[in-house]
């Protein structure tokens, strides 16, 4: 007679088999399974047959050093965990890496991606990054220069140099962005952004318009920047006089 | 008695596909889930035991699709893309199933992309195809009998090849099969079924 001629009629039964190789079934299942095996040769004979594949596979794994495999994974995830210092001049897909662990560490990394977000728009267009960069530096020393001379005159500081944005809550088109501004004493009126921000915080704090409104500005300016050569220009202390 | 006992498998089993609830299925779970919190807080040596602790299943599964000598590539592949994909796995199955899901999906990739010979040796190149050549068993055949349940098993279809290791070696269970091969469970059970049957019949000839 032929080993496999024949056939329990139950698949729920032979449905539990393979369970029953790899000790998972419960024990009521595996009792069940066990009382049904000892009254049908078919799956008893399936079953051995099934263990016998079970452990074929099993003996012939392909060999994997894993000490080796798991260096090599590590080393190839592990970097693009840590989390990435913040650099203004990172390209956007930066911004997407996955984030550091901790709920810190990712706020501080959402923080910086956004800030390189808002930096990446303006590289894509207009001037070439360094003079966009000579040119925003340019006109950040106009608007100090402009808050200095508006502060020696007793007018309102923000009413020298500067580049007309929204306020940050988007109500009210208010003066120039107040740069340097870390002087002013809280409670202070102020005609720039609230709160007196240093430098890049305030550049960082900028919303993708009120960013671009300064770019367009920028931009502006162009022509008559593009002829200088960032090289020759005097060092820029951003809030110096 | 025999019909008693067949109604009341019959149950328990419809329990069993439909659940999860196995005592070691569910520590196994829980060591994963340990470690995937270890390392999502930093902690490197939970890498280290995630691949020991699933990478023989990986490489036997990669076997059984048809990878031969760059199973360990493959292996490294499949783990650095879980690991840099980690957000999105969401504990709805088990690690070891999205691990052989990313696996097949990267077997498929790589075949797509020619990047094997033995892609040029295929008569067809649709995703069923997928489980070809050698599988895990091929190795080691002692005598008549394993040889040919060895040969019995590279007989079956791709797909049925594909179910029938998950199934058998790796005691994965259907609704994990449909997940991993992109199928449902029904189909999985039928394709199981058939394995069998074609197996049997090769044994018996």
């Amino acid at each position: 007679m032929r080993e496999f001629e024949r056939e329990c009629g139950s698949d729920a039964a032979r449905d539990a088999l393979p369970d029953l190789v790899h000790g998972r079934l419960t024990a009521a299942e595996r009792a069940a399974a066990e009382a049904h095996l000892a009254v049908c040769p078919a799956c008893a004979a399936e079953l051995a047959m099934l263990r016998r594949v079970a452990e074929r596979a099993r003996r012939s794994t392909p060999a994997l050093d894993l000490d080796a495999l798991a260096a090599s994974v590590a080393a190839r995830t592990i970097p693009s965990r840590r989390p990435l210092a913040p650099s203004p001049f990172a390209p956007e897909s930066v911004a997407t890496a996955p984030p550091a662990t901790g709920g810190d560490a990712r706020a501080t990394s959402s923080a910086a991606g956004r800030a390189r977000r808002r930096w990446a728009i303006g590289g894509r267009r207009g001037l070439p990054a360094p003079l966009r960069i000579a040119a925003a530096l340019v006109l950040l020393a106009l608007g100090a220069g402009g808050m200095a001379l508006g502060r020696l005159g007793g007018g309102d500081v923000g009413a020298g140099g500067g580049v007309p944005v929204a306020a940050r809550d988007g109500a009210t088109p208010v003066g120039p962005v107040a740069v340097a501004d870390t002087e002013r004493s809280a409670g202070t009126p102020s005609a720039g952004i609230p709160g007196g921000h240093a430098l890049g915080a305030t550049f960082a704090d900028l919303s993708d318009e009120e960013l671009d409104a300064v770019l367009a500005a920028i931009d502006e300016s162009a022509a008559s920047l593009v002829a200088l050569d960032p090289a020759t220009l005097d060092p820029v202390v951003p809030g110096g006089s | 008695m025999a019909r008693e006992v067949n109604a009341g498998m019959r149950d328990a089993s419809t329990g069993l596909v439909m659940t999860e609830t196995i005592a070691q299925r569910a520590e196994d779970d829980l060591i994963d889930a340990t470690l995937l919190a270890r390392w999502r807080e930093g902690d490197e040596r939970a890498a280290t035991e995630l691949v020991r602790r699933h990478a023989p299943a990986l490489a036997r599964f990669a076997a059984s699709l048809g990878e031969r000598d760059e199973i360990d590539e493959v292996v490294q592949d499949t783990f650095v893309r879980a690991f840099q994909a980690l957000d999105r796995f969401r504990g709805e199955s088990s690690l070891r199933t999205w691990l052989f899901t990313i696996e097949r999906r990267l077997v498929l990739d790589r075949r797509r992309a020619g990047a094997r010979r033995r892609e040029h040796e295929e008569n067809d190149g649709s995703e069923a195809d997928v489980a070809v050549g050698a599988t895990a068993l091929d190795a080691l055949l002692a005598d008549e009998t394993e040889r040919r349940l060895g040969d019995a098993v590279r007989r079956l279809t791709p797909l049925q090849r594909e179910v029938f290791t998950l199934r058998v070696a790796e005691g994965r269970s259907y609704r994990e099969i449909a997940a991993i091969a992109g199928t449902t469970e029904g189909a999985a059970r039928v394709h199981y079924h058939n394995a069998v049957r074609a197996v049997k019949e090769y044994l018996d000839a």
